[in-house]
């Protein structure tokens, strides 16, 4: 008797057992991606086992269908199968699987237990092969002779093959977690073939032989087509529902990984806000929160995590009075809880530890509250430090406001108190004057005339010094109006022309043409030029003095430039060098022989300077001194802070 | 004859003004605070009032604003007299009602100006 193969049929019974492998190694893969859940893993194991199982025991029975028994007249020998034994065959296969799936879901395997498993799974699939061929059964005693050499090489050979198999499956992963789909793929194939390759080695060392005895009866008998076709189909069936079900269960997995991805990315984003971040449900549990806000609501005995109750979190801070407001209990509590539910705005929580947090909480429909504090700490104490800058600013101020108040006051009592009595001296003295004419006592009239000069100059002094006293203390008044410059200038000329007939001086004013207007005080330009024209009058005896009056632009702004320039007798750079500063006279005799109070220069100064001019002043011993003034032809306030505090 | 009625607590500046003015020919009448100003104001009609500002019982704004209210005498030109110099001073005198002002000490002939000035009016 021979046996002869379709090769149809050996190649589906190859391919059915390459597609169990597979459907095998995909439902390893998901046991090696659990994590330590002992019933998911029993259930997979079972279902990985049985999924091999039936490939193998399919492939064992579709090999056996394309194997025809003949006789050596090459009729065809009926071949059937007893129902109990094939059912029984596929036990060591599923055996086969327990090993395959356990060795291939684990994340490593050394090389021991690689072999020692390789070798079980070869002896399983060869147990199963030979039950399978048990179940043989013919009209005739079917006798088989194994060959114990064939025997042992397509055990070792699938034994061989499944360890390959194994192994190609550990090193075409490219980690412990992930297995590429090529090693998924030559796995398969390498250890379809370990199945297929025992089976038909063991089939080649099996010789077939009929007995004389007529088979018992009493057995049921499926004829292998049925059997073949029954058992294919549940190994379709199964291979189908694992590679189904594997590729669902990839895909939750796919879904739930990207779910943790996405929460990944979250908590990221949420650690990474310089603020502490905490979001709470509608039931106001907290879903999430940065470790910001964990450390900053947490103490020894409350950790805050997921899932605490806003309630609890704010009785804590309450028991801890960790807050300014804390001390109150129940009604900070109620209060807090009250902006909570119904959040109004912003609001601030000073932390006992000097932290000042700015609490920001919004109500998100149907999500719950976020709730963000924000530190402000620093913000609070620069703008404590500048509340405090302010309130001595003001301090200061208002003691200047009261210092220069204090120097008006001083002022005005000052004037009045000098100049009530300088009232009676003058006026008695000028009433016995009119008097000793009126009663011809002329021996009386110079000393008389004496002591009103001598009241006169002293008045003169005291409204000198109050003129610097209030240029000095801001109380200068500046009354700006618009005037004829030529109209001035001959009004200043006739005022002093009585003074320049005394001493035989000739005064020439020297106007540019169109010379127009000026807007400024009036009423100090006009003492201004007096003070100067009268100095220059003062200095010089039968002389020349020449007033020269000029327009020019400077800087875009227009001046007026007023020279007095005498002929008289002059100043040393000594005496020029202070000749603006008060009592700085050349020396006391100057004043003995000339007069004046030593204040007339500084008051002019002071009158450039107050209307934004000034004033400089040329001279050589001798030969006489020139004065020039220069002034803005319009006008514009300057404004000096403590001047405005003045009214 | 010309009256004018000299308001000044100050004994010598009254004493030298009045003396000074008779000699010019002007009667002279003199009240020495604010309250007998006005009584002397309202009972003898002077043609013109010298009035210091600060003085007693009545200060010189108070008796100006009453003399110029009273029916009788509000027509009567009143002169401030003052040792205060500011300009704020000047302003605050005219507001209560001076018809003009000058300062001490008293320069007579600029004085003698004003109240020439005032009466020819």
């Amino acid at each position: 008797m021979y046996g002869s193969y379709d090769t149809s049929l050996v190649l589906l019974s190859v391919i059915i057992s390459c597609l169990g492998v597979y459907a095998t190694l995909g439902i390893a893969d998901r046991m090696r991606a659990l994590d330590n859940n002992p019933l998911t893993e029993k259930i997979w194991l079972s279902a990985g086992s049985l999924t091999l199982g039936t490939g193998i025991w399919a492939m064992h029975f579709i090999g056996m269908l394309a194997f025809t028994l003949k006789t050596a007249e090459d009729t065809s020998i009926t071949v059937l199968y007893d129902l109990a034994t094939t059912l029984c065959s596929v036990v060591p296969a599923i055996l086969a699987g327990v090993i395959v799936v356990n060795i291939a879901s684990r994340r490593t395997v050394n090389q021991k237990r690689l072999l020692f498993y390789g070798v079980l799974m070869g002896a399983g699939i060869g147990v199963m092969h030979y039950i399978g061929m048990m179940a043989m059964q013919s009209d005739k005693e079917l006798i088989m002779l194994i060959d114990m050499t064939g025997f042992l090489v397509s055990v070792i050979v699938a034994a061989m093959l499944g360890i390959t198999s194994l192994y190609a499956n550990k090193v075409l992963s490219t980690d412990k977690y992930t297995r590429t789909k090529w090693a998924k793929i030559v796995s398969a194939i390498t250890m379809g073939f370990a199945g297929a390759a025992m089976h038909y080695i063991a089939m080649s060392s099996t010789t077939f032989s009929l007995g004389n005895h007529s088979i018992n009866d009493t057995d049921f008998l499926l004829n292998p087509q049925y059997l073949t076709l029954g058992i294919s189909l549940a190994a379709f069936f199964i291979i189908s529902l694992a590679i189904v079900v594997t590729v669902v269960d990839i895909r939750l997995e796919k879904a739930a990984l990207s779910e943790q991805t996405s929460r990944t990315h979250t908590l990221a984003a949420i650690e990474s806000i310089p603020n502490a971040f905490g979001l709470y449900d509608m039931q106001d549990n907290l879903i999430v929160c940065n470790n910001m806000y964990r450390n900053l609501m947490s103490t020894e005995h409350f950790k805050v995590k997921e899932g605490i109750h806003f309630k609890d979190l704010i009785q804590n801070l309450a028991d801890n009075q960790l807050i300014f407001g804390t001390e109150r209990g129940e009604e900070w509590i109620k209060d807090r809880l009250a902006s909570h539910y119904n959040p109004k705005g912003d609001f601030i929580h000073h932390w006992k530890s000097d932290k000042w947090m700015q609490v920001s909480e919004r109500r998100v429909w149907n999500v719950g509250t976020v709730a963000i504090h924000t530190d402000i700490t620093e913000l609070k104490h620069t703008e404590q430090e500048l509340e405090q800058a302010m309130q001595k600013a003001q301090q200061a101020q208002l003691i200047a406001e009261q210092a220069n108040t204090a120097k008006s006051a001083f002022l005005a009592n000052m004037s009045h108190e000098l100049r009530t009595p300088m009232n009676a001296i003058i006026g008695y003295s000028e009433m016995l004057l009119e008097e000793a004419e009126d009663l011809g006592q002329k021996d009386f009239i110079a000393d008389l005339t004496k002591i009103r000069i001598a009241g006169k100059h002293l008045l003169d002094v005291i409204n000198n010094i109050l003129d610097i006293s209030k240029i000095e203390a801001g109380k200068m008044e500046i009354y700006p109006e618009n005037f004829d410059l030529t109209k001035a200038i001959h009004e200043i000329a006739s005022t002093i022309q009585p003074l320049l007939d005394k001493k035989t001086n000739k005064l020439i004013i020297d106007i540019e043409d169109n010379i127009g207007t000026l807007y400024t005080d009036l009423t100090k330009v006009k003492q201004a030029l007096f003070n100067l024209l009268s100095n220059a009058n003062k200095f010089t005896d039968m002389g020349k003095i020449n007033l020269t009056i000029y327009k020019i632009i400077d800087n875009g702004n227009g001046w007026i430039l007023f020279s007095v320039k005498d002929t008289g007798i002059g100043m040393t750079a000594e005496q020029l060098d202070k000749v603006f500063e008060a009592f700085t006279q050349a020396d006391n005799s100057t004043t003995r022989k000339y007069g004046g109070t030593g204040l007339g220069l500084t008051i002019t100064k002071k009158f450039c300077n107050i209307l934004g001019g000034s004033i400089e002043a040329n001279s050589l011993v001798g030969q006489g001194s020139e004065f020039i003034i220069k002034l803005p032809t319009f006008y514009k306030k300057v404004t000096k802070k403590f001047m405005e505090l003045e009214e | 004859m010309i009256t004018i009625l000299i308001v000044e607590d100050n004994e010598m500046n009254l004493d030298m003004l009045s003396r000074r003015l008779s000699r010019r020919g002007y009667e002279i009448i003199t009240a020495m605070d604010g309250e007998k100003g006005i009584e002397l104001a309202i009972n003898h009609l002077p043609h013109l009032i010298l009035m210091d500002m600060s003085l007693p019982i009545i200060d010189g704004w108070e008796a100006t604003q009453k003399v110029k209210a009273h029916q009788a005498t509000a027509h009567i030109p009143i002169i401030a007299l003052t040792a205060h110099v500011m300009e704020s001073d000047r302003q605050k005198a005219l507001i209560a009602g001076c018809d003009d002002y000058d300062t001490k000490p008293i320069e007579i002939e600029r004085l003698l100006g004003k109240i020439q000035a005032l009466l020819k009016q």
